[in-house]
């Protein structure tokens, strides 16, 4: 499965910390560190499997902790329209 | 968009480098803005960067009986480019249009007893939406300056900002504006105070009576132009040193900030959404802002003597 960053999505960077800020709405999410390297990742070039993959080579994490905290950002990421399926 | 024939009424003011062309079928709102705002020309002879045309129509009504909520309702069409704003459960609506810059304002005539609200609703937001398109940004904030160093203290609606302004005056500090500010990279960060008159509770009135004058009791705000009232410390712009988010506290403590924190407080009290890609400049702008100028979290009582000492020691002579 691939997503891809819906439109009117500003993305700004703080070190290992970002926001995103829903250009129409105004509402704005703050990543932690997880979420920040998953963000620039989300596009039609990776599968979630295959980022999941990266973030268990990143933070030291379990195959399984990574695939359950990817499900989980995704359908948060979903639920606030800043992304969508590709 | 279909414009009624019937306005009679004109009047052309300076704000800035820009020219505010006012269109209205009635004399009295043109006449309580004008009361209401500093219509200053930043840079003498200067040629005018823009020309802005507001149309006000006012609209006869019979209902004097309705209580309105005061809160803002605002929608971008992006179909047709236009930007809503309701107050008054839309007793007033604005309608801001980018291409033409040009912003039509229907207000119900009862509407009009909200005088010192009026000119925020019907000329600071919408032309702030207009000066957006020259790199200009509102801020929710006072600016005062001492030692040559601007500070922005930014904070929302009755956090006490125009008390905190007019006690840093007591203490000899220069302001720039009470409550809203325009910001522009030039390339320094400038801070134009915006063109409303201070309006001051009747708790801060009688705090500062001293300096402002004895005044019966009242509701509401008082506008004044805090000029009058400190000669010679009130200028129209200036650089700005650091930015303070305030909030209001039994003592005064000062606390540095890291940019991610500033961006975010930057965010709620910046007017952002609109048309998406002037956000999206705004929001640009405010980024490189939380990077570059240093941030501090402010919590202060009325002790302006000893938050005067802590802002010198924490902010001005670092």
């Amino acid at each position: 499965m691939k997503y891809i960053h819906c439109d009117n999505i500003d993305w700004k960077e703080f070190d290992d910390e970002s926001v995103l800020l829903n250009l129409s709405t105004g509402y704005y999410f703050r990543l932690n560190q997880v979420g920040t390297f998953i963000w620039p990742l989300i596009s039609r070039e990776h599968t979630i499997g295959g980022i999941a993959d990266r973030v268990m080579e990143k933070f030291d994490v379990s195959q399984r902790q990574a695939k359950t905290d990817m499900h989980d950002f995704i359908e948060q990421l979903l639920a606030e329209q800043l992304i969508q399926k590709a | 968009m279909q414009m009624p024939a019937d306005y009679r009424f004109t009047e052309e003011l300076p704000f800035l480098d820009f020219r505010i062309r006012w269109h209205s079928n009635q004399q009295l709102p043109i006449d309580i803005l004008g009361e209401q705002f500093l219509y200053s020309s930043l840079s003498a002879g200067a040629d005018v960067r823009d020309s802005f045309d507001f149309y006000i129509d006012i609209i006869e009504d019979s209902d004097s009986d309705a209580s309105w909520n005061t809160a803002l309702q605002h929608r971008y069409d992006a179909n047709e480019k236009l930007l809503y704003l309701s107050y008054l459960d839309g007793a007033i609506q604005v309608t801001v249009d980018y291409g033409p810059k040009r912003v039509t304002a229907k207000i119900m005539e009862r509407a009009l007893v909200y005088r010192a609200a009026l000119g925020n609703w019907v000329l600071t937001i919408p032309l702030s939406e207009l000066l957006k398109l020259h790199g200009i940004y509102l801020m929710h904030a006072a600016c005062l300056v001492k030692d040559g160093k601007g500070i922005l203290f930014a904070g929302r609606s009755g956090v006490g900002k125009t008390t905190l302004a007019i006690g840093l005056l007591t203490m000899g500090w220069q302001l720039v504006s009470d409550d809203e500010i325009f910001l522009q990279s030039n390339p320094e960060l400038l801070a134009h105070g915006g063109p409303e008159r201070a309006k001051v509770s009747w708790p801060t009135w009688r705090r500062f009576s001293y300096y402002l004058g004895e005044q019966d009791r009242y509701n509401g705000k008082q506008i004044i132009h805090l000029g009058d009232h400190f000669p010679g410390q009130v200028t129209n712009r200036h650089a700005i040193t650091a930015v303070c988010f305030v909030g209001q506290s039994d003592r005064v403590t000062i606390c540095p900030l890291d940019p991610m924190d500033a961006y975010r407080r930057l965010l709620s009290v910046a007017f952002l959404t609109s048309e998406p890609a002037l956000t999206r400049q705004n929001n640009d702008f405010l980024y490189r802002f939380s990077r570059e100028i240093p941030a501090y979290r402010l919590h202060t009582s009325l002790d302006f003597k000893a938050l005067d000492a802590h802002l010198a020691q924490s902010i001005l002579h670092q």
